[in-house]
């Protein structure tokens, strides 16, 4: 069992105390731990990360730091231009924090600790955190965090861009400019979604 | 007659009944059907909910509700296992699986195949499976077929990814056919992932469970099991929680079913996890063991012309060229898959591609050019279902050994096909797009990662979780379908199976399912 490691101003105890989650975004090791655990003394910024959220964010699951990574985050997986919305523009993160509300606590820490990962990974490397890189160092963080031979880095990556990606291309915005030519019938939303 | 969605109407209910089934897929469905049928009391609960295109399956004469809408993130809410984010415990395979009136047939792609005739020998060879050999099924596979409009794929259906993927793998000189299709009426719209809006792909929802409910059913949805009720060893029923659908969440209520018989028909995920959650005996060890579930590897290609591979029927023609393993020198060589063209949405097309940013960008902007192969192993190293302190599934998937060369070989063959079709540019699904230009490429596959985080497989088909065989030593259930250690309880869905059937699974889960209900009759069990 690994030990408490206070990272989060808003909570008390990391994720990482969990065992490993179905979802399986971070292989859990001492590594991540130690570099969260650093971060988090470092993390309690809130006017930074306030300054990265909209008027009218409200998260339900995420804490408000986090949402503000994942819109950053998000930015760079799915920037926007003259010809495509990005993820930022069509709420992608507030589709995915509504998401994780449906889901088992497992699964949401495992996104908090992704999320924390690539907030505090540029630390070692650059000095400062991912959310205050300029967009050039941004990508280039995440390329090398997606091409990482650190197997739980990696992870992280992936189950964060898969969300990025398919809560992004779900919505009918984004399918002019890939040239899909959509559904036959009307949308009927579920019930089960806040 | 109704599917009954809210038990108890705000209280704890209480039925009784001859035959309880647990899941309403290919499996429960069968059951439920035959069974009631021929006149017994059959109670059906679902976990997950009830969802309609825009027709009435139980009263072609009305109006649907339409909720199988043709949205990726709303067939995750509403007809996947796990809202489509479950995985394997270290994150590398992608579970897929249904949780809705209908099961997993409500998202199949309706490929319908006859277990091949090899794998029921080895079955009978290697695990001792009586009661299933070829001329046994044949008659079952044969009232399937009538009953579900069994066809081979018509020329009209082949999208553009289809008529690729013939010319590719023709042209290679590889053995493949016309995939047979449960299909009536078709509209090729392309949303068969999706659950079809049109009730033309003939899953459970639109013909067994209808039956089932004229016969005199009753099927709750909205209820999840939370365990199987024995005394003395026997099977007497099960407690469910009634789930709330405006909220997802168990409500607080409870139905509960007494019954003569349990059939558990929950899926090849979900049927060990209700077994360990009951603490039923297992003194074989093996529930929950022997894992298969076909995890798929998926190569894309880029073509000049229109793909479009999102329109009509996913999989109109199939590659049996790989299907079984071949070796050499007793070391695998090559093979052990089905090759199939591939259909995806632009959401989850857009998760598996590789790269961001712009890159990515102008990769999904190529979308309708874009096309691609889906492969299923045949999983040889087989994986493990588990349930973990505070009772939540554990699902250990090995991407190892020979499932990894598989995969690879896998990804070879169809980087092959997609060459041979014309493609430009043909691309694997890891992180950074390894590009294949030609045959000489292909060593490349070899030394890439695969792991966790370099690129993700889904699994569509689980079987062999509470595998069938004669000795009680090494098999969880009994040839005739009731299991060994628990009297009146009895398995109706691939977890029977000794090993995956190396192809895809529905047709044999129905016809297995079949067998049993009718053994039941025959033997007057109920």
């Amino acid at each position: 069992m690994e030990t408490v490691n206070e990272i989060d101003c808003d909570r008390a105890q990391l994720s990482l105390l969990h065992p490993i989650s179905r979802r399986g975004f971070l292989v859990r090791s001492a590594g991540a731990s130690a570099l969260l655990a650093g971060g988090g003394v470092l993390g309690c910024d809130d006017d930074h990360y306030g300054r990265l959220l909209r008027a009218g964010d409200a998260p339900l699951v995420l804490a408000p730091r986090e949402f503000a990574i994942l819109r950053a985050f998000g930015k760079r997986i799915l920037p926007g231009d003259a010809e495509n919305p990005g993820a930022d523009s069509l709420a992608v993160p507030t589709r995915i924090d509504r998401e994780l509300s449906f889901h088992r606590p497992a699964l949401q820490n495992d996104v908090r600790d992704a999320l924390l990962l690539v907030e505090w990974w540029p630390l070692l490397t650059r000095l400062t955190r991912f959310s205050a890189l300029s967009d050039t160092e941004q990508d280039a963080e995440l390329s090398a965090m997606m091409t990482s031979r650190l197997v739980w880095r990696r992870a992280a990556f992936q189950g964060l861009k898969f969300l990025i990606m398919f809560f992004h291309y779900t919505q009918d915005a984004s399918w002019p400019v890939i040239g899909y030519h959509g559904p036959w019938v009307a949308r009927v939303p579920p019930a089960t979604l806040a | 007659m109704a599917i009954i969605e809210d038990a108890g109407a705000g209280r704890d209910r209480l039925e009784h009944t001859q035959v309880l089934v647990i899941g309403s897929g290919a499996g429960g469905a069968s059951v439920a059907m035959r069974l009631a049928e021929a006149g017994k009391r059959v109670v059906v609960l679902e976990r997950g909910g009830y969802y309609t295109g825009l027709v009435d399956p139980l009263d072609p004469s009305r109006p649907g509700r339409g909720t199988l809408d043709q949205r990726e993130d709303d067939m995750f809410v509403r007809i996947d296992g796990g809202r489509g984010l479950d995985t394997s415990e270290d994150g590398n395979v992608n579970l897929t699986y249904g949780s809705c009136v209908g099961g997993a047939t409500v998202h199949y792609w309706a490929d319908s195949y006859r277990t091949p005739p090899d794998r029921l020998d080895r079955w009978e060879r290697e695990f001792g499976l009586t009661g299933h050999s070829e001329d046994e099924l044949r008659p079952y596979f044969d009232e399937i077929e009538r009953d579900l409009s069994i066809h081979r794929a018509l020329d009209e259906s082949f999208n553009g990814c289809n008529r690729l993927f013939r010319r590719g793998v023709d042209a290679l000189g590889w053995h493949a056919e016309r995939v047979p299709q449960a299909r009536k009426g078709c509209l090729r719209s392309g949303f068969c992932m999706q659950g079809c809006a049109y009730n033309a792909k003939q899953s459970m929802l639109v013909t067994y469970l209808p039956r089932a409910l004229h016969a005199g059913a009753l099927v709750f949805a909205n209820c999840r099991v939370s365990h199987i009720t024995t005394e003395g060893g026997r099977a007497t029923g099960a407690v469910a929680e009634v789930i709330d659908h405006s909220t997802g969440r168990a409500s607080g209520r409870r139905l509960t079913v007494r019954s003569e018989i349990v059939v558990l028909a929950a899926g090849g995920y979900g049927s060990a996890p209700i077994w360990l959650g009951s603490k039923l005996p297992n003194g074989s060890g093996q529930v929950g063991r022997n894992l298969h579930c076909n995890p798929c590897s998926m190569v894309f290609g880029l073509f000049d012309e229109d793909v479009s591979m999102w329109r009509s029927i996913p999989a109109a023609y199939g590659c049996e060229e790989w299907r079984l393993a071949r070796e050499e020198a007793g070391r695998y060589k090559e093979g052990g898959y089905l090759l199939m063209p591939n259909q995806l949405g632009p959401a989850t097309l857009a998760a598996v591609l590789p790269g961001f940013g712009a890159d990515h960008q102008r990769l999904m902007a190529a979308m309708p050019q874009i096309g691609g192969t889906i492969a299923w192993i045949d999983d040889h190293e087989s994986g493990r279902i588990s349930l973990a302190a505070d009772g939540s599934r554990r699902y250990a998937i090995p991407i190892a050994g020979r499932n990894a060369l598989m995969l690879r070989d896998s990804m070879k063959k169809g980087a092959l096909a997609l060459l041979a079709a014309g493609a430009r540019k043909v691309f694997l699904a890891d992180a950074v797009g390894t590009q294949i230009r030609d045959a000489s490429d292909l060593d490349r596959i070899d030394g890439v990662e695969i792991g966790p985080g370099a690129m993700a497989f889904a699994a569509p088909h689980p079987a062999g979780a509470l595998r069938m065989g004669p000795d009680p030593a090494h098999a969880v259930v009994g040839p005739s379908g009731e299991a060994h250690e628990v009297r009146g309880l009895y398995v109706a869905d691939p977890n029977v199976f000794p090993t995956a059937p190396s192809v895809d699974p529905s047709e044999t889960i129905a016809a297995f399912s079949l067998i049993l209900a009718d053994r039941l009759l025959e033997r007057g069990v109920v």
